[in-house]
């Protein structure tokens, strides 16, 4: 099904353009241009936050971060299997699916944990990425309480998914 | 941000002088080169989807979306400008649609329209909480590398990731109509 949206999508928008007799070239290289100079502008963004997650999965600081906040899972029903998980999750897109690719194979993809972990990557954002390119490579400074009301909203959906995943 | 790099720096780089030393300069242009990649490839999408979104503004479709969601996201966020409207709209139906890669442009052009003083207002804040707590309806990705690794069942986290990003959602937008100030 989702793979009919975008080029309906797509087709719609040139068809509606063609029949306004719109000048559909000159506006879409008139926005493409802008591509470069976005990519650069959020590049060093990207690099600080990655280069603090290399340096946190290469220290195995989390197994360290774990024995602290592991009581804190158990009492709210994730599994401690989930925590790379649910900790790396905010940071980075590519370096938490390969946490789950590991949960599919340790526990099995139809296992407790598999679906946990599926709904859990699936229902989620990388809120410190996002708050990296939205908030802090647009000049925008002071915005720790929308990444501590983001988190908390996260952390709760996390709860909710381990819950609904004992049905 | 600053007190998050500042104590990342300190924990990792700690620990890793007591493992292996070695391994921080690796790690440091691991993570650049990473980046340099991610870049790369975002921009890549960019063009695209940039040149789209600029046919949707200019062919004054945008201005008609934004008119049809203006009551929904007016009561959601506040009031909002016209022009951060039409940016927002983009964003709201990228997402809802799992047009991820166009979602992040409008996203960015949305804040950046919105951006007066460069101060997080809460309109803006309600904005990132939206996207952050993820607005999207079906995780196409988790869906094809459950059936990568052979799942039964791979359709049946649809519901449970549907209803676990709007409790976020909600509870988020709650969270800050009430918290943050005008």
């Amino acid at each position: 099904m989702s793979k009919y949206i975008i080029p309906l999508l797509l087709l719609f928008l040139f068809l509606y353009a063609f029949m306004k007799k719109a000048p559909v070239y000159e506006y879409f290289v008139e926005g493409a241009k802008g591509a470069i100079p976005l990519s650069v502008t959020i590049f060093p963004y990207v690099t600080a936050m990655l280069i603090v997650v290399e340096l946190m999965i290469n220290s195995g600081i989390a197994t360290h971060i774990e024995v602290f906040l592991s009581p804190v899972f158990s009492l709210f029903g994730i599994p401690s299997g989930l925590f790379q998980l649910v900790l790396f999750r905010p940071f980075t897109g590519s370096g938490s699916f390969a946490i789950l690719e590991n949960i599919f194979t340790t526990f099995g993809v139809d296992s407790y944990e598999g679906r946990c972990a599926s709904v859990i990557a699936g229902s989620s954002e990388t809120i410190f990425y996002l708050a990296s390119i939205y908030f802090s490579s647009q000049g925008i400074k002071k915005f720790g309480k929308a990444l501590a009301i983001a988190t908390i909203s996260t952390f709760v959906g996390i709860i909710v998914a381990c819950l609904l995943c004992r049905f | 941000m600053n007190i998050l790099f500042s104590l990342g720096f300190i924990a990792t780089l700690l620990l890793i002088l007591f493992q292996s030393p070695e391994i921080a300069l690796t790690s440091i242009i691991t993570a650049s080169e990473k980046s340099l990649q991610l870049s790369l490839k975002m921009c890549v999408t960019f063009v695209f989807w940039l040149g789209i979104i600029e046919i949707i503004s200019k062919t004054k479709l945008a201005e008609k979306m934004q008119r049809f969601l203006r009551p929904v996201i007016t009561f959601i966020m506040g009031d909002v400008d016209e022009k951060s409207m039409e940016h927002i709209s983009l964003n709201v139906s990228a997402n809802i649609l799992g047009v991820g890669n166009a979602s992040t442009p409008a996203g960015i052009n949305a804040i950046s329209s919105m951006n007066k003083n460069n101060l997080a207002t809460k309109p803006m804040i309600i904005f990132f909480v939206m996207n952050a707590t993820s607005l999207q309806m079906i995780p196409t990705s988790v869906i094809s590398l459950r059936q990568i690794h052979g799942s039964v069942a791979p359709y049946d986290i649809i519901i449970p990731s549907i209803i676990a990003s709007t409790v976020a959602t909600v509870l988020g937008v709650v969270i800050a109509r009430i918290f943050i100030k005008d």
